[in-house]
């Protein structure tokens, strides 16, 4: 029983396949049949060119059976085409699942991918790719832990500005304020934690954490918002910073002061340990 | 093309240009080659002039120093085409700012004590560049003329060129940074050098 399941798909596939080869073909702008019969064949009084109209479109009827028989033609070599470009891909599939092992264990492997890819599917409906009202995310670095909250990398330097942690925050050089940088996009997030801007975009595979901001017990400014930008991201004349304002609106960047307590924290994990192995930047 | 739009392309260009660098995108060259080209083009228009509009001094005065940053962020062609992109950049500007004018603003009794401040010990900056490190007392005479000289001009249309070169030092402490820490095996110096130039970051940039 087992034998015939390949040839009992490939009959369907082809079968599903041909469908649409067994249609009436016609070029595009060419006149259908019907076409022809009500506009060249006129019945009028028989006179002089009557016998001349019918062979005209006997003629014209000719021609298009041989379009036609042509365009059959051509789509059976489609079709013939299409199963040897099939039957090779059924092969080169059976080939990948099996690794020249029974077709028992080919099953197998094919319901454990399929089981793989529903797990898969189930982790991706569950990763938020827009952004969430009053929920952010941070990508910590190894020796932040979450369970004891997060803190500010230098809460006494108190001088320096949003605009200017904005500015240098991301530099691997950067003494810390008391701000601490987190982003409403997930998105940003995850690319972040998989890719090391600051080191040629090597691949990286860091935890993120979501943040509750209804928990957040310590100001925050986002810095998406139009009205916090005219407040904190300008210059030193007081006109508004463009560039700045670039950055935190393409990183989606929201600044908390001082620490986030623990009970805000929503650890998800490294993107490895939901996605599987990842490249750089990559969402599989 | 007239000069505000013309201004308005290279300050766009360049934002461009380090949003996509600082996201890890890389150079983006068609946004560096407008930021040249538009340049270029206002170069020759202020020629003649010994000070050049306020929208455009922030621009001027950072592009170097952040193109050289970012191009740290990256390796082997990527890196090598960023700080050909700001060594391009940096001989133009010094260029456009040596240009002999006129002068029309009265700049010399602003910037004097500021001038005179860094011309100390052997020129502020002339130690810096020798490995030499930073005199933190002579720093702390410079940033008070520098406070003074920024908080007058905050309100001017128009810059002269030469405060323009002056702030470009200033701006460029950065750069020296990492030459401390790495290159002269100096890390706290270059610690030292680093909240300076934070201090001046916020003084002359926001």
């Amino acid at each position: 029983m087992k034998k015939l399941l390949y040839p009992i798909l490939l009959s369907l596939l082809m079968a599903l396949f041909l469908n649409p080869f067994f249609q009436p073909q016609q070029a595009f702008g060419e006149p259908n049949y019907t076409d022809i019969a009500s506009t060249d064949l006129v019945v009028e009084d028989a006179d002089e060119g009557f016998l001349e109209d019918i062979s005209s479109w006997f003629d014209g009827l000719w021609e298009n059976i041989d379009d036609a028989i042509d365009g059959v033609k051509e789509a059976f070599g489609e079709i013939f085409d299409f199963i040897g470009d099939l039957i090779g891909s059924i092969d080169e599939a059976i080939a990948v699942f099996t690794e020249d092992t029974s077709e028992e264990e080919a099953i197998n492997n094919l319901n454990d991918t399929l089981d793989q890819a529903e797990e898969f599917i189930e982790d991706i409906k569950n990763i938020p790719l827009e952004p969430k009202e009053n929920i952010v995310y941070r990508v910590i670095r190894e020796d932040e832990d979450p369970d004891k909250g997060i803190f500010a990398k230098a809460p006494e330097r108190e001088e320096i500005t949003i605009a200017g942690h904005v500015n240098n925050g991301s530099r691997p050089g950067f003494k810390g304020s008391k701000y601490i940088s987190t982003t409403k996009s997930f998105q940003v997030a995850f690319e972040n934690a998989t890719k090391n801007i600051n080191d040629g975009n090597s691949s990286q595979d860091l935890r993120i954490i979501q943040i509750d901001l209804n928990k957040v017990t310590n100001k925050y400014y986002d810095l998406t918002d139009p009205e916090t930008q005219d407040k904190y991201l300008v210059s030193k004349a007081g006109k508004p910073w463009q560039r700045v304002r670039n950055y935190a609106n393409k990183s989606q960047e929201l600044l908390i002061e001082y620490s986030i307590p623990k009970e805000a924290i929503t650890i998800l994990g490294r993107p490895s340990e939901f996605l599987g192995d990842i490249g750089p930047g990559e969402s599989k | 093309m007239n000069e505000s739009v013309l201004m308005e392309e290279f300050i766009e260009s360049e934002i461009n240009m380090l949003t996509e660098l600082r996201m890890g995108n890389g150079l983006d060259r068609s946004e560096y080659e407008k930021c040249i080209q538009t340049f270029k083009d206002l170069s020759s228009w202020w020629k003649k002039e010994d000070s050049i509009p306020e929208e455009a001094v922030l621009t001027i005065m950072e592009i170097y120093a952040e193109l050289y940053l970012f191009a740290g962020n990256y390796k082997d062609d990527e890196k090598e085409a960023i700080i050909e992109a700001a060594e391009h950049f940096k001989k133009m500007r010094e260029q456009f700012l040596s240009n002999e004018v006129m002068q029309e603003h009265d700049q010399d009794s602003l910037i004097r004590n500021l001038v005179k401040a860094i011309g100390e010990n052997n020129g502020f900056f002339v130690q810096l560049e020798q490995g030499k490190g930073m005199n933190e007392e002579q720093f702390e005479k410079i940033f008070l003329e520098l406070e003074h000289v920024t908080n007058e001009i905050s309100t001017w249309e128009r810059i002269p060129k030469s405060i323009v070169t002056l702030l470009i030092s200033f701006y460029e402490m950065t750069l020296y940074v990492d030459k401390y820490k790495y290159d002269f095996n100096m890390p706290l110096e270059a610690d030292k050098i680093y909240d300076a130039y934070e201090r001046v970051f916020a003084q002359i940039a926001g």
